[in-house]
């Protein structure tokens, strides 16, 4: 694999190590994932094959609008719904889950994305596919051999396995709910309310991402496909766009509200404060995590929406409108609004690019935990204090809500 | 049936001093004239006007309702206008249409039940200062690059507004004989954030003075009247402005 080859952590490390005690400081063991992906490649033989595709699909950005679209399968048959459900994954260890990732074997096509207005038999197969409720029987036929150099690490994109270009694909076609095949069969509906009308109903948003990845929902002259990378935070964004409308029309928190959620190499907190909708997440990098690897000290970056949100990308990118999405849904959940503080610290060792859903479903899985309560935002800080290893300061010095916070309000008259 | 008319002068000022707080707003119409109350969404700061019959040129305004607008539309559409020019509203459906010289426009109004009428705080503080508005802002503007919070002091002789960071500081002190008037009994002081200050301030473009009344760690009122000119001496847009002050740590 890649990442094991520029690396390069010394043998007598490994040797000590033996994948138990994590010598090497990186939140997963390279020599593990490596055994559990190799002997699922070796079952392929020749350059085909079946498997039950979760289902997956992914959209390259390169070369946009002129892409790649790569229908993916592990080489596996029977029930692999949970290679694609993130809901799952938070619960697994980081081996197990790069290892059923990196077997997510891709075949790859060059696609237009304009093209799904009018998409091609091959291309309504993989929208078909993309939609389906439950795994369904994909054959590949690779013109090259796959190689093991070409997987996916973002932090983004969720991993994904080894391409080669495809030389002919048979897919069954999968089942849908029927408000799927409603979306998709409704040439007038936009695809920004074809998303909500699909959350509304339960579908998750991994699957409204993948849906909307496959250009398979919007007005139909104007459908396209949109890079996995692109639709993740789009769908994101636009959900998290109308929870936060909702939860809007809500009498607010009545305390500070804090949740603390501690995790492999990561620390997340949210306090949520009883005021009007504002938003803000933070992230703090030590030296050592993915995005500080030469830094001598921790950087805390803070992005930050008022009630009326914001009109420019925020700079900290699919995280915060991840994070929105939780915090909002968790909001719409206690038909409460409330000014959301959420920050997360990343400790050395944590130097994986895994893709947004950790955020989102760490985030969701602290917001499901019993918060502390707190009368004043000072004493939910003070609290927080005794986990964090960034002291308060540095966070609030870079918060957008602090300087809201901490003054009285005129609610303190009433 | 609902026609007014009024100058770009004045509709601008008001629309202005909402936008300091919020960009969406509701206005009560009845048939005294026009009031609105707005608070930021969160909750630092609030602003009352009210808009008397009289400081209309036409005034027609059959039954009470409430009309909630974006105020940067109204902006958008006040600048089309120039200030000496008068506006002619009148509410056609669920739009509101604007006649401007030869000019035509209509804005869609904003449910009612989507904005949020505030609650009012009940403040009140005996002790209060009249002082002009632009001795005012020369206070605000030199406390700008220091701090994003101002403290205010006022005694039985004098009104100080002051910021201080680790490395600056900044001081007006305003004695009895520049003031329009004082009202104090030993010292009172509180601290409030900036930013909203300015902001006021620099909206408030037709305004002499105001009057400021706090006490130790309690919000702000500022009362202001604006000016309306020649004519219509006797009844004026006046506004009360409410801030939330900054807790010292």
């Amino acid at each position: 694999m890649r990442i094991s080859k520029s690396l390069k952590i010394p043998a007598s490390l490994c040797i000590r190590c033996r994948g138990t005690k994590m010598l090497c400081g990186l939140s997963y063991c390279p020599i593990t994932v490596k055994n559990l992906v190799e002997p699922k490649l070796k079952q392929i033989k020749g350059n085909e094959l079946t498997g039950s595709s979760p289902p997956s699909v992914f959209v390259g950005r390169f070369g946009y609008p002129k892409v790649r679209l790569y229908p993916s399968s592990p080489p596996v048959i029977g029930d692999t719904s949970d290679y694609e459900d993130p809901g799952r994954w938070i619960n697994i260890a980081m081996d197990e889950f790069l290892s059923k990732r990196l077997s997510l074997l891709r075949g790859g096509m060059i696609a237009e994305v304009h093209g799904a207005s009018d998409p091609t038999r091959t291309l309504q197969d993989v929208q078909l596919m993309s939609m389906s409720r439950e795994p369904t029987t994909v054959n590949m036929q690779f013109s090259k051999s796959l190689s093991s150099d070409r997987s996916v690490l973002d932090d983004h994109v969720t991993p994904m396995g080894p391409w080669s270009p495809l030389k002919k694909l048979e897919i069954e076609p999968g089942k849908h709910e029927l408000v799927v095949e409603k979306v998709w069969g409704d040439a007038d509906f936009k695809a920004q309310n074809a998303m909500f009308e699909l959350y509304k109903s339960g579908i998750k948003e991994y699957r409204i991402s993948k849906i909307l990845s496959v250009g398979a929902i919007g007005v139909s002259k104007k459908r396209k496909m949109v890079p996995t990378r692109w639709s993740i935070t789009a769908t994101d964004k636009s959900l998290s766009d109308q929870v936060v409308a909702d939860i809007k029309g809500y009498s607010t928190v009545d305390e500070h509200l804090v949740y603390v959620r501690k995790t492999s190499g990561n620390l997340f907190m949210a306090i949520l404060s009883p005021r009007s909708w504002m938003f803000e997440w933070g992230e703090s990098w030590f030296p050592g995590s993915t995005w500080n690897q030469w830094g001598s000290a921790a950087q805390v970056e803070i992005d930050h929406e008022g009630y009326y949100g914001r009109k420019d990308y925020p700079g900290i990118g699919g995280c915060y409108y991840a994070s929105r999405l939780a915090v909002a849904e968790a909001l719409a959940t206690m038909k409460r609004q409330a000014t959301a503080t959420l920050w997360r610290e990343i400790y050395p060792g944590f130097n994986l690019p895994v893709g947004v859903w950790f955020v989102r479903e760490n985030m969701r899985a602290m917001f499901a935990t019993k918060p502390y309560r707190f009368s004043t935002f000072q004493d939910a800080v003070d609290f927080l204090s005794k986990y964090t290893k960034v002291p308060v300061k540095y966070w609030l010095a870079k918060s957008g809500n602090y300087p809201f916070l901490r003054t009285g309000g005129l609610d303190d008259y009433l | 049936m609902m026609r007014i008319s009024i100058s770009v002068k004045n509709l601008k000022e008001v629309a202005d001093l909402l936008n300091t707080v919020v960009t969406e707003a509701k206005f009560k119409l009845d048939k005294t004239g026009i009031s609105v109350k707005a608070v930021d969404p969160a909750h630092v700061a609030m602003i009352s006007i009210d808009l008397p019959k009289d400081i209309f040129n036409e005034f027609q305004v059959d039954e009470e309702e409430e009309i909630s607008l974006d105020v940067e539309r109204l902006k958008a559409v006040i600048k089309l206008a120039s200030s000496s020019d008068l506006v002619t509203i009148s509410k056609e459906k669920e739009k509101l249409k604007f006649e401007i010289g030869n000019i035509v426009k209509s804005i869609s109004l904003l449910d009612n039940n989507s904005v949020t009428t505030p609650r009012i705080p009940q403040i009140s503080s005996e002790y209060f200062v009249v002082l002009g508005k632009s001795d005012l802002e020369k206070g605000l503007r030199a406390a700008e690059d220091v701090s994003d919070a101002i403290r205010l002091t006022l005694t039985d002789s004098d009104f100080k507004a002051r910021s201080m960071s680790d490395s600056e500081e900044s001081e007006m002190v305003l004695p009895k004989d520049m003031l329009k008037e004082i009202f104090c009994k030993g010292p009172v002081k509180s601290s409030y954030p900036l930013e909203y200050l300015l902001k006021l301030v620099k909206s408030l473009a037709s305004a002499d003075e105001m009057k400021m009344s706090f006490k130790d760690d309690y919000p702000l009122t500022i009362e202001f009247t604006l000016n309306q000119g020649k004519g219509n001496a006797e009844k004026h847009i006046s506004g009360v402005f409410l801030l939330a002050p900054r807790m010292e740590q």
